[in-house]
């Protein structure tokens, strides 16, 4: 035992160093690095499910969008459609109304025009007899009775009625 | 590929190499005889008790590996709940480099031990770092050379000699010895034998690895040893001992029953042994490389140790290694027991 150098008092010193040391290092080096290694195993588990839900989400979104996007089209074609069916009633009803409003002026116009003929034929007849009278009553002055007079305007007026112009 | 090797750079190299060789050996500079010390020599004292250079090394590697310790871990963030992820990136490349050991160690040991690795990775992973760095710390040049001088315990052991006023070793030192007047010639040293006058001198270095030690590999085994028993009696109560007292047998008759009993003898024998299996393997493996290394360096002083060197380097890493696989192969047996033999 001397010879190998062995002696109580050195192994129980070099046990307890190692003790000490084990001790040490696991208070200072194993402890803070093995949490520092879950922590970060951890945060990144964590990031990478945080990672996986957005995927989901964005996924989730894209979906949704492209859905209100095709709807929302679907909705505009019904829109411009209404449109169209609406402004074509409308058209319809204006060219309607126009057609109608325009027959009726030409109605009235025919019949004022008609009337206008009547008044005037009316009056050019009581203008033409007075003058055939005044004209009349200048040449042949006075010679004539009042019945023959009368009777033969009658008969120069109905001669006028016969020649309508 | 000869051609190749011809280079001028080559051939100074060469020719530098048998410059060396020419110039030590013209002016005496001999690399002295290895001296072959089993036991760890003491070099100082602290009021009664005894120093050792192995005990002193071990110190200076425990202060190493905390020193390691404390800058690893300095810019760790206290509040780890709290830190952001920022701070969790390894700040240095140090920190970075011991997350990898610890990990490494930490992962080996979990598919060893399982769930008890919480309790088994301290004591092997602090086996395995302590003992790495003292075999290899036992390679850097000055273990082992630097030293007191002094005049050698057992005849015939002589490493150096007084070539005038030089010595052929470290002259540094050469104040520290504390006993010149009282030598005795040393005849039976070849270098002792060409000089008359020659006192013959042996370096005590200040420094000696603890795995060279038998103290330091013997107490790392009994603790082992010893730390297995604990863990099988945690892991199985008081029945873990019952290998040890194997009297199952005797229901089979007495046969059986005697068969049991040797081998509960033979397990308490292979419990004892291993102690001594885990001190003397690693005590012979590193001192037996320091040993040839220096012998290597008294053959040939200068290149041939070169791979021996290398390989020192590997025994360190691997018996190292190989304390920590045992270890915790040790523990890891003890607590599983051995209750599934008694059905065959």
């Amino acid at each position: 035992m001397e010879k190998l150098g062995i002696n109580l008092g050195f192994f129980i010193s070099q046990l307890v160093n190692f003790g000490l040391l084990a001790v040490l290092l696991y208070l200072l080096l194993y402890k803070p690095i093995l949490n520092m290694l879950n922590q970060r195993k951890e945060r990144i588990a964590r990031s990478m499910a945080d990672v996986e839900a957005a995927r989901a989400a964005a996924a989730q979104a894209q979906l949704e969008y492209d859905r209100k996007i095709a709807e929302a089209q679907r909705k505009a074609q019904e829109i411009i459609a209404q449109a169209a069916q609406a402004s074509e009633k409308v058209g319809a009803e204006i060219k309607a109304e126009a057609q109608r409003e325009a027959e009726l002026i030409r109605q009235r116009a025919r019949e004022e025009a008609a009337a206008e003929r009547e008044q005037i034929l009316a009056e050019v007849q009581s203008e033409i007899a007075s003058l055939a009278i005044t004209a009349t009553e200048r040449i042949l002055g006075q010679a004539m009775d009042e019945a023959t007079q009368r009777k033969l305007i009658g008969n120069v007026i109905a001669n006028l009625g016969k020649v309508q112009p | 590929m000869l051609k190749k090797l011809l280079t001028v750079r080559n051939l100074v190299i060469l020719l530098a190499i048998v410059a060396l060789f020419v110039v030590s050996s013209l002016l005496g500079l001999k690399v002295p005889s290895p001296v072959v010390s089993l036991a760890a020599e003491p070099i100082f004292h602290i009021g009664p008790l005894t120093i050792t250079n192995s005990l002193f090394t071990a110190w200076i590697i425990m202060i190493l590996l905390i020193v390691l310790a404390l800058l690893t871990t300095r810019r760790m963030p206290k509040d780890l709940a709290r830190a952001g992820d920022q701070e969790l990136v390894p700040s240095s490349g140090l920190q970075n480099f011991m997350e990898m050991i610890v990990e490494a160690l930490y992962n080996m040991t979990q598919s060893i031990g399982g769930r008890w690795t919480p309790k088994f990775f301290p004591i092997v992973a602090t086996i395995f770092i302590f003992v790495l760095t003292s075999n290899w710390l036992g390679l850097v040049p000055g273990f082992g050379s630097i030293g007191i001088l002094e005049h050698p315990h057992v005849a015939g052991q002589t490493g150096f000699v007084a070539n005038g006023p030089i010595l052929t070793g470290i002259p540094a030192t050469a104040t520290e010895s504390h006993s010149e007047t009282s030598a005795k010639p040393e005849a039976q040293d070849e270098h002792a034998a060409a000089e008359k006058h020659a006192d013959g001198y042996i370096v005590v270095p200040f420094f000696r690895p603890p795995s060279t030690d038998l103290n330091f590999t013997l107490a790392l085994g009994l603790m082992v040893v010893v730390l297995s028993q604990y863990f099988g009696v945690k892991a199985l109560g008081p029945g873990y001992f019952r290998k040890f007292f194997d009297t199952s047998g005797f229901k089979q008759g007495a046969f059986n029953g005697a068969v049991g009993i040797f081998v509960s003898i033979l397990e308490l024998i292979s419990e004892i042994a291993r102690v001594l299996s885990f001190g003397f393997r690693l005590f012979g493996n590193i001192f037996a490389g320091e040993v040839l290394l220096g012998v290597m360096a008294f053959l040939i002083p200068y290149i041939a140790s070169l791979p021996f060197y290398g390989l020192e380097v590997f025994v360190g890493f691997i018996q190292a290694a190989v304390f920590m696989m045992l270890a915790l192969v040790f523990f890891v047996m003890a607590t599983v027991g051995h209750g599934h033999e008694e059905h065959h």
